[in-house]
This record gives C-alpha cells, structure tokens and sequence, in this order.
C-alpha cells in the first residue's frame, strides 16, 4: 500500500512539475519588470558578487527602490550559474519551489489528519487529493511558472510549518529548529512573510507554552527566531526598509486629514482584508492583473465552491482540533500583511490561501466521501470529476492558446523584441535613443542588451538629427512620412497594435 | 429581558443601516455588465474569446466556444456576483454583508434544517438567476427590493446567531465595531454603490 501511495504521489509530482515548467520560457511571454530587476541582480552577483548598485553580497536589493528580498535573488544566482542568462534561470527556483510545495502539502496533510482518530484512516488518499489539487490549481500554476519570489517564501513558509507539527507529535528538537529556520528564511525571501512568519512563530509559541513540559523548548525557539530575524527588523525601521510599505501602502489617496484618519484607515483596512475572501475575487475575475490570473479565469475551479461550502461544514464538526486550527489559521493569516497595501485583493501577496483553500476543499471531498449514501455519492464524486476534467481542459487551453497573446505586454513581451531588434541594428548606429513612452524601463536593456549603450528620452524632449546616425525608437504617435522609418514592430495580437516604431534620425 | 431589548435594539440598527446603504439603489437604472449573462451578452463574449483562437483548428473552437458549454460556466461565474462581499457591503451595509455569511454559517451549522433559510435562500438565488437573465430593465428600482428583503432576512438571522452562546461581551464587542465601520463607510464613501449600479 505504502508503495502504492509513493508511486502515485511521484506521478502527481511529475504532472505537476510538467505543468510547471512547459514552456515557461516563452509562456508567460516575456519578462515582468521585477523578474527582470532579479534577473540583473543576479547575474551581477554572480559575476562579481555585487549588485547593480555596487554593494557587496547586500542583504536587501535596492532595485528599484523597493528593496527587495534577498533570498529568490539568490537562488536565481545559482540557477544562472547552471542555466546561463536567460527567462528559464530566472523562472527555475519558482517552477521549482511550486513543484516542491505540491510534495510538502501532502507531508502537511499526512501528518494533520493522523492527529485524531476519526481522520487517520483514510490519511494517505486525502493526502494524494490534495497534493493532485494543488497540482492543477490555476493560482499556484500561474504563480509557479512567472520569477516570483513568493512562490519560494510559501514553499519554506509551509515545509517550516510541516516541521513544526512533527515537532509537536515527534518532539524532536531537530525538528523545531528546522521550523524556525525555514520560517525565518521565508522572511528574508518576500515582504508578506515578514508578518506572517512572526505571527506563525508567535502562535506556535502560544501553543507550546499550555504544555508545560515544552516552555523551554518555546523559549529557544522564540530566541532563535528572534536572533535570525534581527538583522532584517533592523533594517525594517530604517526608512529604506520601510520604502516598501511607503511605496504599496493602501492608506492615503483620498482627501482625510488628521485624526479622520486613523478610523477611515482602520475601514480601509478592513474592507482590504474581506476583499480576499470576495466570491468573484476567487471564482470569476481575480484581482485583475494579467499577470496573476488567466482571463476568464478565476483563481480556483468554480467546481470547488461547493466543496469550499462543505469544507466550512466539516471545520464546525470534525474532532481533528489541530486540522481546523490550521485551516483557519492559514486561512485568516494570510491577509493580515496584504491587506495593508494596494491593490487589494491582490493574488500574489495572498499566495498562501492556495493552501488554506486547498485544504478546505479537501475537508469538503473528506466531508461527502464519509457520507452513507454510496450511490448519492458515487454519483456526486463521477460528475465532480467530469466538471474538473472540462474545467481543467478549458483553463489549460486558455493558458497556452490564449493567454500569451492577451498578457503580452503584462509581462513584457514587446520589450524583449525591441531589445532584440535594436541589438540587430546596433552597428549602423553611434547613439540610440528610447523613448520612456515605449513603456521599458532601463532594467530590460541591461538584462538582454547589456554591452549596447542607451539614451532614454522624455516624451517633450527632442532628438536633433545627427545625419543618420542615430537611432530613436517611440511608441506610435499618429501618422507622420515614413521617409526615416527603418522598421516597426507590431505586437503578435489578432489587430497587430504597433508596440514600438524605429527611426533613422 | 434587557439583554434581549438590547438584542433587538443592535438588530433593528442593523436593519437600519442596511436600508441606509439600499436606497441608493432605488435611483439605480440596472446593475453593471458584470451582473448580467443574457443571451446576447454570452454571444458577444464568445465571439471576442474567438478572435484568440487563431491557428487552432476548427472543430477545437466549436467544441470549446458554443453556448452549450459556454453558458452553464458563465451563469455560475455570473450569479457569484449577487453574494459578493463586495457588492453586499454597498447593498446592505458592511455590518448587514457580513450577516449574511453569517447567516449561511449558522445555516450550515444547524444541518440546513430551518426551512425558512432555505426558502429564503432558493428565493435569492431563483431572483438572481431571473435577474441575470433578462435584459436590463426599467422597472430596476422597485425589482431589487425583494433583493434587499431576502438578503437582510439572512443578515438579521446571522446577527441574531452570533449574539448567542459563549464570550457575548467580545461579540457585542465585534458587532459594535462592525457597526461603527458601517457608518464610516456610508459617510466617507456615500457614492461605493455606484461601482455597480448605472445612475439614471
């Protein structure tokens, strides 16, 4: 049985893994600005040891002043070092991460439904479903396959969480270490988890403290977390470190002043927080980022609704304390830092709840499979599968038919063909020119065209014409003689819409 | 009896508040777009998903884009609008969106016996789905208070469950504050409603 188990999991892996990393340097089509900015940061430190801004081995990247965390850029470092300088070594620790979580989610319910009687039986099974769910869900698919530095943060996040529950059953020290080291090291790999890993730690503490026999091992624990946390909350009070929360807050766009504030943030705040759990948010429209959802896409199977609803049935009944403490608790924590900034919803600062939703489905799946209607059931479970099996066609044909024509420039797409060409045409040219207008930031041309030299251009500025040998690439800006126009490049969209335009000046 | 006068009292402001946030709505010519799966709206989807679909052979596209297949998925992902959270704290105030999970909470707790909740609820969503379907209409205004009825007779029944049981100090505590972030809410921002109704 247990080789059966391990056989199927390997499969559910190997899926998983496929879905992950087909194709994923061409689709999503493109580099986002920040997988960019790694990207540059990463091969700068592999080369030589510091970042584009000089600092040796720093602990937070400055980039564009959003200081980001170290950890994914990093491991990105390795991956170039393995993969070369291309969209593949950036995406490889996300991909990779993603397919990992799928095998520590299975090690998180194996080990939460062994902690009661009612729910050990059928452990194993339940397991599988989980894992096969997260396999295929559309958030944590998209999430996995872009070079977000989340997707690695939640795959720590949760294997720190795994070792803490088989400290809690096995109470081997090593165990608890591994926890607080691995939730630490979330931290320091993606902002959101600088609140949720200490209120985790916080609450795990919180439960080892009722058990008197284990306070000491509370205590160590609470000093190690505390003692590897301390160089980023240093640098979380300098106004640096606090530049990100300045640069996302959700708090001060609209006309309060003074003490109004305090309780129209604190409504702000809230409403951010529900925003997470809004029906359409989940199921029909997503946060609206192309980046973050496909279109027409939620970020769960509609199918799963009805199994959410059951799930939340199973939590009010199921004896399995530590199960429900666990859904709710991941549940309900994963807002608290998203909620603070905008856009609110936001998909990838609230990656947790694939996890919190997954293990709430498969409470629901527990909950009708423990019905005694076996016809009912057998019933309910064929169609269940036979709308997942649509569903997923559909999303999988929408990802890889649809997806990398419509979120082209979300990620970038246009940009990367403009650095190609204008390295193709380098030569003829002694100066380049890039219109800021064209939409790509500086940090695309260091990563694809770094030994070419540009000049970027405000759109009121003017170009004075150096016989021909310069190089001015625009956005399209009305017709105009095309007496210099050396070529244009359309985006590859059914009404082909002219991304960028270059002329000979 | 004063702890159930005082009851009352925090359920009929409830009440209160939620008719606040709904007479906006009365103004309202019709939802916005994304409440409504018409036939015609659905046709014209399908025909924008379409244009997407180049290179792919044919007989894919049939299979995939038809009405058939198409609908059923739009319709679910449609009618999920009217339980938005979203939506519900412009319909019935932020403290009466809340009541209504509160409300679908407790009915799940109780087995889904009470068969007042489950008419109420099959009322909701036959409405809904009526709404959906049809056209926009002229006759809006007076329409969507079966809408307001139903869903504040789920709210007042969640806020009546969660006023019962253990730490009543911390739920009174937790509904006055609902409360007080519901007339934030209709104060500062008097206008929320419009992100999903079209003004006459």
């Amino acid at each position: 049985m247990k080789g059966i188990i391990i056989a199927a999991l390997f499969a559910i892996v190997i899926f998983g893994g496929f879905l992950r990393f087909n194709q994923i340097s061409t689709n999503p089509p493109g580099l986002y600005l920040d997988e960019a900015a790694i990207g540059l940061n990463a091969y700068d430190i592999l080369k030589s040891g510091r970042d584009e801004y000089g600092t040796f081995l720093p602990l937070t990247f400055r980039s564009f002043d959003d200081y980001k965390m170290p950890g994914y850029i990093y491991l990105t470092t390795v991956s170039m070092a393995i993969f070369g300088k291309n969209e593949f070594a950036i995406r490889f620790p996300s991909a990779l991460a993603g397919t990992a979580t799928i095998i520590v989610i299975f090690l998180l319910l194996e080990i939460l439904l062994d902690f009661h009687t009612s729910t050990k039986k059928y452990k194993d099974i339940f397991s599988l479903v989980g894992a096969l769910l997260l396999a295929i869900l559309p958030w944590h698919l998209l999430i996995s396959r872009g070079g977000y530095e989340v997707t690695v943060a939640l795959f720590l996040y949760l294997l720190g969480l795994v070792c803490a529950l088989a400290f809690w059953k096995q109470g081997k020290i090593w165990l608890l270490i591994s926890s607080v080291v691995l939730c630490a090291f979330a931290m320091y790999t993606y902002h959101s988890y600088r609140i949720i890993s200490p209120l985790t730690i916080l609450a795990g503490i919180g439960v080892l403290w009722r058990n008197k026999k284990k306070r000491e091992e509370a205590v160590a624990a609470a000093l190690l977390f505390f003692l590897l946390s301390l160089p980023l909350f240093i640098f979380s009070i300098t106004p640096d470190g606090a530049s990100r929360f300045t640069q996302t807050s959700a708090f001060g766009d609209d006309p309060f002043i003074g003490i109004t504030r305090i309780p129209i943030n604190f409504f702000i705040y809230v409403k951010n927080y529900y925003s997470y759990y809004s029906l359409t948010y989940l199921f029909s429209y997503g946060d609206q980022i192309n980046r973050h959802q496909v279109n027409n896409f939620g970020l769960l199977y509609i199918w799963q609704l009805p199994y959410l609803i059951a799930g939340l049935y199973f939590l009010t009944k199921t004896p399995n304390k530590m199960l429900r403490f666990i859904i709710l608790f991941l549940l309900l924590v994963g807002p608290i830092p998203a909620a603070f900034a905008r856009p609110s919803p936001h998909s990838l600062r609230f990656l947790l709840g694939t996890i919190g939703f997954t293990l709430l489905t498969v409470a629901g799946i527990y909950q009708l499979c423990m019905q005694k209607r076996k016809v009912l059931k057998k019933i309910i479970i064929f169609m269940t599968i036979v709308i997942a099996c649509i569903e997923f066609s559909y999303y999988t044909h929408f990802y890889y038919v649809q997806y990398p024509k419509l979120a082209i420039i979300d990620w970038g797409g246009g940009c990367k063909a403009v650095a190609q060409k204008i390295y193709e045409l380098r030569q003829d040219y002694t100066k380049i020119y890039v219109d800021k207008n064209v939409g790509c930031v500086s940090e695309y041309f260091a990563f694809y065209i770094p030994d070419v030299h540009i000049q970027y251009l405000s759109p009121n500025q003017t170009v004075s014409s150096s016989n021909g040998k310069a190089l001015y690439v625009r956005p399209y800006y009305g017709s105009n003689s095309s007496t210099h126009l050396v070529y244009t490049y359309r985006l590859p969209v059914l009404n082909k819409t002219v991304f960028a335009e270059f002329w000979q000046l | 009896m004063k702890r159930l006068l005082i009851k009352i009292i925090t359920v009929v402001v409830v009440l209160l508040l939620g008719y606040i946030s709904f007479h906006h709505w009365r103004s309202c010519w019709r939802f916005v777009d994304q409440f409504y799966a018409t036939s015609a709206t659905r046709q014209n989807e399908l025909l924008v998903l379409t244009n997407g679909e180049q290179g792919v052979p044919i007989f894919v596209v049939r299979m995939l884009f038809n009405k058939v297949a198409y609908l059923p998925w739009s319709i679910l992902q449609t009618s999920l609008q009217y339980f938005d959270i979203r939506f519900l704290q412009r319909f019935v105030s932020v403290v009466g969106g809340i009541g209504v999970y509160l409300g679908f909470w407790y009915f799940l707790q109780q087995y889904g016996k009470n068969i007042l909740l489950w008419i109420v609820t099959l009322l909701l969503l036959g409405l809904s789905i009526f709404e959906m379907l049809i056209a926009p209409h002229n006759t809006f205004g007076s329409q969507i208070f079966p809408f307001f009825i139903l869903f504040e007779a789920i709210s007042l029944f969640g806020i009546w469950q969660f006023l019962k049981g253990k730490y009543l100090r911390m739920r009174y505590m937790i509904l006055f504050i609902l409360l007080i972030l519901s007339v934030i809410y209709l104060v500062a921002f008097p206008n929320a409603y419009q992100t999903y109704c079209l003004n006459v």
